[in-house]
């Protein structure tokens, strides 16, 4: 397999660590979810799945199909962000996937269609324009649900309209150690946009990323949604600049210690939490930005943010090819980041020379 | 009274919960009431995986707790194809099929304005790619690529001024054709009265050819 968009080094430079859309559809002659039964789901993918393998401008991506699959393939899947967590919850369920992982079709979610495309870095008109092209594709071979009025019909009414969520993923740790998360979650509310965790669980995130997205589908155009998102995004970024400046001004030498603790930590700990190596990561992320440290070897591989992916449960379990849980789950975290972290070099003395 | 969840703080939100044609007198504190999602706040609209739910069925049952005498009636509405009620439907917020849209549209028409931009759909159009559908625009082109399905889409019943207009085409043009110019022009301030100035413009040429062939 070809190398995935989150390891790519785009995921890695400055705040916004990728770009993301997605686009809720519904195909004509069946009902949405709620009123969905088992039966009638499975007869649903199998038309659609059908109809997009005579198309050959799509067949080109890998298909994968639930009942072929077992748990921890699916939430690997997941923890990848190829599939959503409510599909993962699906007994019936089917959809497409490119190689790279930033183009994922899931049949049977929330809504029958979902069409999902990620970008590293920041390129949200690349995913948007991504997963427009796939959507004019799709349209034409399925009978998607649409009125004039309301747009796309959707199962749940935040979505209808246009069907979209555009995001963006975000680093932002000096932010969340200054404890502004909450305050910049209420000043960008009005702005019909919300803030929420990806990684870990719960309402904070112990890798400090942070998802912005648009609430408003209906009596907007996506253009303006984007632009929109664009600009308010831009504006959070430079406020987490600025809070970085002056961290790594008043208060450097704790700064660059606390760095360089957490990439010992990850090189020679023999076990490991998922939070707690999320917080050590986040700190490598901002060190890597903040020209603390560097990569000792210029072709180093994975990113920061690949290596955050790779350490949740489903992903090791796949990569050491056998089930676990507890204490030897966290070895095997261990041991993963001791052989995948790359070397790191001091950048602050380099640049004194 | 206190409320009925601390039982600390005096109860200050009076609201009526139907389900299934079963009703609920709630009685709760403000503080309350916003951690039930029923006052839209800070933590209503944030960082749930779907923050609208619980928003939505506050803002519904806050509908009904104003218009309690209908609340009963409107709560009984069933949808014909799915068999989802009103109730139902503002208990998880969540359609049951396109019917839905038509049968609980009109109910909800202040509601959707509350949370989205508007009642009206601006976005992209089914069958075409947005840049196609900008050029269309600016020459009042209908939409011959969309498929016939649209025709019997729930809209085009639910609130068919707007749609009526614009699924138009060729059929409506040929009507307008027996239509006398006074019947065009009534046609055409409707338009104008509903801010559809694409149609008026076309009714106005409409009304321009009519009195070209009555010469």
């Amino acid at each position: 397999m070809s190398e995935a968009w989150f390891e790519k080094k785009e995921c890695d430079t400055g705040c916004i660590i990728s770009s993301k859309c997605r686009l809720a559809r519904n195909i004509d002659g069946f009902n949405f979810s709620p009123k969905l039964d088992e039966e009638s789901a499975r007869r649903m993918i199998d038309k659609t799945v059908e109809q997009i393998r005579r198309d050959p401008k799509l067949n080109g991506n890998r298909f994968y199909d639930f009942k072929n699959m077992s748990l921890t393939q699916k939430q690997e899947m997941q923890e990848q962000h190829s599939i959503s967590n409510y599909l993962v919850g699906q007994k019936e369920a089917a959809g497409f996937i490119s190689d790279d992982r930033s183009v994922s079709l899931m049949i049977n979610e929330e809504d029958h269609i979902r069409i999902q495309t990620f970008s590293a870095g920041a390129h949200l008109d690349t995913a948007f324009k991504e997963a427009n092209r796939l959507d004019d594709e799709l349209g034409r071979i399925l009978p998607y649900v649409y009125s004039d009025k309301y747009g796309y019909l959707t199962t749940c009414l935040s979505s209808t309209g246009t069907g979209m969520r555009a995001s963006y993923f975000l680093h932002l740790p000096v932010l969340a150690l200054a404890g502004q998360i909450e305050t910049v979650k209420t000043e960008i509310s009005r702005f019909n946009v919300t803030l929420k965790p990806v990684t870990g669980e719960g309402r904070k995130s112990p890798a400090d990323v942070y998802q912005i997205t648009n609430t408003m589908t209906l009596g907007v155009r996506e253009e303006d949604v984007i632009s929109s998102l664009q600009k308010i995004t831009a504006q959070i970024v430079a406020q987490e600049q600025a809070y970085e400046k002056q961290y790594f001004t008043q208060q450097r030498d704790h700064a660059i210690d606390a760095v360089w603790r957490c990439y010992a930590t990850l090189k020679f700990a023999r076990m490991l939490s998922y939070s707690d190596a999320l917080v050590m990561l986040s700190q490598i992320r901002l060190g890597l930005n903040a020209g603390i440290i560097r990569p000792a070897a210029d072709n180093a591989v994975s990113s920061i943010y690949a290596l955050m992916i790779q350490i949740q449960p489903a992903s090791l379990q796949t990569y050491y090819g056998k089930e676990m849980i507890g204490d030897e789950l966290e070895k095997a975290r261990a041991n993963f980041l001791r052989t995948n972290l790359p070397e790191m070099a001091d950048a602050v003395s380099s640049q004194k020379q | 009274m206190l409320c009925e969840k601390c039982g600390i703080r005096e109860a200050t939100v009076h609201y009526t919960e139907v389900v299934n044609g079963v009703k609920k007198e709630h009685y709760l504190c403000a503080q309350c009431a916003r951690e039930e999602g029923l006052i839209p706040g800070i933590s209503g609209i944030s960082g749930e995986d779907n923050p609208f739910v619980r928003f939505l069925s506050g803002l519904l049952g806050g509908a009904q707790q104003q218009t309690d005498t209908s609340s009963d009636k409107d709560s009984s509405i069933t949808c014909p194809n799915c068999g989802m009620t009103f109730g139902e439907f503002t208990k998880i917020g969540k359609f049951g099929c396109p019917e839905c849209y038509r049968t609980f549209g009109p109910l909800i028409e202040n509601e959707f304005k509350k949370f989205q931009a508007d009642s009206h759909h601006i976005g992209k159009k089914y069958g075409k790619s947005i840049e196609n559908q900008q050029i269309e625009a600016v020459l009042g082109k209908d939409d011959p690529a969309a498929p016939a399905k649209q025709e019997t889409s729930p809209e085009s019943a639910a609130a068919g001024e707007k749609s009526a207009q614009e699924e138009g085409g060729k059929a409506a043009e040929a009507d307008e054709e027996a239509l006398s110019i006074a019947e065009l022009e009534k046609k055409k301030e409707e338009a104008v009265k509903r801010e559809d100035y694409l149609e008026a413009a076309r009714l106005r040429d409409a009304i321009r050819k009519a009195r070209e062939k009555n010469e």
